[in-house]
């Protein structure tokens, strides 16, 4: 018997082929059928983040191909096709997506293999395929609530596969790097649909964080709602695909708008488009007639975030123990670079520089 | 680096530049050229660059001194540190 998931805790689910995810076997020459419930679970499961891939005991070349044929290769990272253990090609898997084997289904037909899977790896749930219908129909798979980036995660995980291949055969300077990526940066105000994640950035983002506060969801559609208030989030795309949002910025609009959370996250680090968000953040503000404030309150890792503040122009008027609040001369505020293009949702009137940019 | 005495300016900089040249992936940097504004290096290699003369030169840079002027070339770090080591 095996034991049932706990709270929805799956990250990632890997398929045998034969007789699971299609009917046949390939190396016999059947006639191969992908079942429509397989076909729409493979979908939902990636709609809700959960990554997939394959464990086959099978020629690699044919394998590849059926999949494509079925349309259905595209889902699937990684597939572990070939002679080898299956136990082995989970633990491949583990390694490359970089997830705990608690947090594995493995779906298999043969009672062999997946006792095979249970002896090597005790904390992988090994399942037949009606047994994983059975359990995300009885709502034990899939996760509550997806953010918009979970949704997104298979095509971000082949996104950053693609963008590290060209990072690693890049030759020359930084800034040509920088450059070849072919940035876009959109900043605008957030809606209800960003409100997890931006929760999410609040509580997991240390690094490039400038004052460390933590809001809930409710606590952010509060501020949302408050005409004192801005919640602003960033999204990254380069030409590899996207990296979901990646910044918050939270701001009191009095007569001074005043940045008191600033974060990006560690998806991020190395593309320098602090300098970027801050300059549409100044523009707005600057536009709505009001002078850019920002507060920083130093914590063992994020001195980064108050040298991305210095440099992008702040100047520092108070500090105390635990804050410093600087200011950006009216004068001062910075160009966005030119390895990155700037779309801003609402401030389009004040933007100019060297980048196109765009009003949605 | 001797404890003893007080690096001139020019072997200040020619410290930093092999620094920057590592940091950077540029062979050949001129000290004028603009580091962070011109896009060769980032913020986070900025914060190395601070680690790294406060390590080499026992200098302190402080939150003031994080002026992109000094940071944006080798002449400026250079010079920077320069007023920090006269100290």
């Amino acid at each position: 018997m095996t034991p049932a998931p706990a709270e929805n805790t799956v990250k990632c689910v890997v398929w045998d082929l034969d007789d699971t995810l299609w009917d046949g076997t390939l190396l016999e020459g059947d006639e191969l059928h992908v079942p429509d419930a397989n076909r729409t679970l493979v979908r939902v499961l990636d709609e809700h983040g959960i990554l997939q891939s394959v464990a086959s005991r099978n020629e690699p070349g044919p394998a590849r191909d059926r999949l494509r044929g079925f349309g259905l290769d595209k889902y699937f990272l990684h597939p572990q096709l070939g002679w080898s253990a299956k136990s082995a090609s989970l633990r491949t898997l583990l390694d490359v997506l970089n997830i705990g084997a608690d947090s594995v289904l493995f779906v298999d037909d043969s009672e062999f293999e997946r006792a095979e899977v249970a002896r090597e790896l005790p904390e992988v749930r090994c399942v037949t395929r009606e047994r994983l219908h059975e359990l995300v129909a009885g709502g034990r798979v899939l996760p509550r609530q997806v953010t918009a980036d979970a949704a997104r995660r298979r095509e971000m995980y082949q996104a950053e596969g693609r963008r590290r291949g060209h990072e690693e055969r890049f030759q020359g300077p930084a800034e040509e790097f920088l450059s070849s990526l072919g940035m876009t940066l959109r900043v605008r105000n957030a809606t209800e649909g960003d409100l997890d994640r931006a929760a999410e950035l609040t509580r997991r983002t240390h690094q490039l964080n400038t004052t460390g506060i933590t809001f809930d969801r409710d606590e952010l559609a509060e501020l949302v709602r408050d005409p004192g208030h801005r919640v602003i989030v960033a999204e990254l795309d380069d030409r590899f695909g996207t990296y979901g949002t990646i910044g918050l910025a939270v701001l009191s609009t009095g007569p001074d708008w005043t940045i008191r959370l600033l974060l990006m996250s560690c998806r991020v680090m190395g593309r320098n488009v602090g300098t970027a968000l801050i300059a549409a953040l100044a523009r707005t503000a600057a536009a709505h007639g009001a002078r850019t404030v920002a507060h920083f309150r130093p914590t063992d890792r994020n001195r980064q975030m108050l040298v991305t503040y210095r440099f992008a122009g702040f100047a520092v008027v108070s500090r105390s123990e635990d804050r410093v609040v600087l200011t950006m001369p009216e004068d001062r505020i910075p160009a966005v670079p030119g390895y990155v293009r700037l779309v801003t949702e609402d401030t389009a009137t004040v933007l100019s520089g060297p980048t196109q940019e765009v009003t949605r | 680096m001797t404890a003893q005495s007080t690096p001139t300016n020019e072997e200040i900089a020619a410290v930093v530049r092999e620094f920057i040249a590592r940091l950077s992936g540029h062979p050949d940097i001129e000290d004028d050229w603009p580091l962070i504004s011109g896009g060769v290096l980032d913020s986070i290699a900025a914060v190395q660059m601070v680690d790294f003369v406060e390590r080499t030169f026992h200098v302190e840079v402080t939150d003031e001194d994080l002026e992109l002027l000094n940071f944006d070339s080798v002449r400026g770090l250079a010079a920077l540190v320069t007023r920090r080591v006269a100290v």
